[in-house]
């Protein structure tokens, strides 16, 4: 443990030496995170659980790697903070196609130094994310070490950092993406929920918009007070759709939704005030469909909002 | 402990609540200057004559610890690596594998604090095979989710393109998994490479087996790769 300590401490030294007066500039999120990707978060016929992550990036993404000392890691977190995570840690086995590939550790979470104990990070990095390939699949599968807990709320995350030694101890987190929020009826474990990211540019309420589907979570950034971003997805057979958007946690940021038919008309909307996120639903027949979202006002470039439109059956 | 070190431990201790209370306080991780870099990575020659340079110097400080990573010449089963590991004064804490198929799938498994090197193996071994099905299941249910997609979708959809090549994507990654299964069910678990940490006497007695391709010191060289050497020739 003083060993590990101390050589984390000297990698930090190192860090903080090396960088006199930096200056510090977040990658977007759009320029590391996958296009899209896939949670299965599970108990198997055996009473085996585990966390199952798909990724992929599409051409023209994943710009922001260089081949120095990027990583890349996808994390599943379980939240602890009413002890009920449903997974605080791995049983050991895991697996990935990503390059240079590690599990990361919960060490320096329990401690609170990095990460936090309240929420546990099952995560699979790579070390060398400018090897990976766009339009290839990636999967990370961990298995995990059950706890007594029935279900808790989870969320799925992309970090972008960097090493200063190829030891897990020394990967710092740069950015951090949210592509599925935890949110109240969406607990782990869970299957088959997907998530894409905003693919730019989504301005406008035609064939720019960034295709979702009903039970799909769709993540994405106002980067400027006239930043909107338009999704679409279809309804094949009259229903009610039910929608959520989770929204920065900041009262002076006020993003507000609207839903659309094919013709342009609004059918549904979610206008609450800054800091609130939006939940509302309504009656669609069958149809073509645009969600906006919009500043009302307020905005941050590097917290993403989540919305979902979803149905009771998630069918 | 000495008061001087003592002393300089609680000034690293202070600098790192100091870094890390900006981590903290950033919400995002400490970011770097936009022109850090670090040493290209070294070859695989380089990294093989560096790890003759650090097995020389755990030649000279033989009661010294050190955490190390092993690379073995090919895929070993588990049977070797028990005879090799057991009843030496090491602690095994990782143990890798790897399968090449039009994509390399690489993993490993974390060894338990008090677990034998059997045991973990065993653990390792029942864990592969839960594991690899279920990858398995999985690509088999994206593949049958895209093609719903790709079938139902308009030819002039925005992103039929996209979704074409998805599906193209997610039956290639099937077929590596439904290969990897097969490996494993005739092979069985296959090691390439283990970390372990102990004196460095007991390090370099296990660099002096013949199936050891290189014995490196966990460091903070950052020259270096980050698994064991994978085999040359790929899963035979």
């Amino acid at each position: 443990m003083w060993k590990r300590l101390s050589a984390y401490l000297v990698a930090i030294t190192m860090l903080v030496g090396s960088t006199a007066a930096p200056a510090f500039a977040y990658d977007p999120p759009e320029t590391y995170s996958p296009w899209q990707g896939e949670s299965d978060i599970y108990a198997d016929a055996n009473g085996k659980h585990w966390t199952h992550q798909m990724m992929y990036w599409r051409a023209g993404s994943k710009v922001a790697f260089d081949a120095a000392n990027d990583t890349y890691e996808h994390q599943t977190v379980f939240y602890n903070y009413d002890n009920t995570a449903w997974a605080v840690e791995s049983t050991g086995w895991w697996q990935t196609d990503m390059p240079d590939p590690y599990q990361d550790t919960q060490w320096l979470n329990d401690t609170n130094v990095a990460g936090n104990p309240n929420e546990y990070d099952i995560t699979v990095g790579t070390f060398d994310p400018d090897l990976l390939v766009a339009e290839q699949w990636y999967y990370s599968e961990v298995e995990l070490k059950p706890t007594s807990s029935a279900s808790s709320f989870y969320k799925i995350s992309g970090q972008s950092g960097y090493t200063t030694c190829p030891s897990l101890w020394c990967v710092l987190g740069e950015g951090t993406a949210i592509y599925i929020p935890y949110k109240t009826g969406f607990t782990a474990p869970e299957r088959n929920r997907n998530f894409k990211y905003e693919w730019e540019s989504n301005n406008t309420m035609d064939a720019a918009a960034d295709g979702i589907y009903v039970n799909d979570w769709g993540s994405g950034t106002i980067s400027s007070a006239t930043d909107v971003d338009y999704w679409d997805f279809n309804v094949y057979y009259a229903q009610t759709i039910k929608f959520l958007m989770n929204v920065p946690d900041n009262t002076s940021i006020d993003y507000d939704v609207n839903v659309y038919n094919d013709a342009g008309a609004i059918v549904a909307q979610g206008h609450l005030n800054g800091g609130q996120d939006e939940s509302f639903s309504a009656y669609l027949p069958v149809g073509h469909y645009y969600i906006k979202v919009y500043s009302y006002s307020g905005y941050d470039a590097n917290i993403q909002y989540q919305i979902l439109p979803y149905n009771d059956c998630n069918c | 402990m000495r008061k001087g070190n003592l002393m300089l431990s609680v000034g690293l201790l202070a600098l790192c609540s100091l870094t890390f209370g900006a981590v903290m306080l950033s919400g995002q991780g400490l970011s770097r200057a936009a022109t850090w870099t670090t040493p290209a990575k070294m070859s695989l020659n380089e990294r093989m004559e560096n790890a003759t340079a650090e097995l020389n110097a755990m030649r000279a400080a033989p009661e010294e610890e050190s955490t190390a990573l092993v690379s073995f010449k090919g895929f070993k089963n588990k049977d070797f690596v028990v005879s090799l590991l057991q009843n030496r004064n090491l602690r095994v804490t990782r143990m890798y594998h790897s399968y090449t198929g039009s994509h390399t799938h690489m993993g490993g498994y974390v060894v338990k604090d008090g677990q034998s090197v059997g045991d973990a193996l065993n653990a390792y071994d029942a864990s592969m095979k839960t594991g690899i099905q279920n990858q398995i299941d999985m690509a088999n249910k994206k593949m049958k989710q895209l093609e719903t997609i790709v079938a139902n979708q308009a030819p002039d959809d925005k992103e039929a393109l996209e979704n074409q090549k998805a599906l193209n994507a997610i039956k290639v990654t099937l077929n590596d998994l439904q290969q990897q299964q097969s490996y494993v069910s005739a092979n069985g678990l296959q090691v390439y490479g283990v970390q372990l940490i102990g004196r460095n006497k007991d390090i370099v007695a296990v660099a002096g087996n013949a199936a050891t391709t290189a014995v490196e010191k966990v460091t903070n060289n950052s020259k270096k790769g980050w698994n064991p050497i994978l085999p040359a020739g790929g899963n035979q």
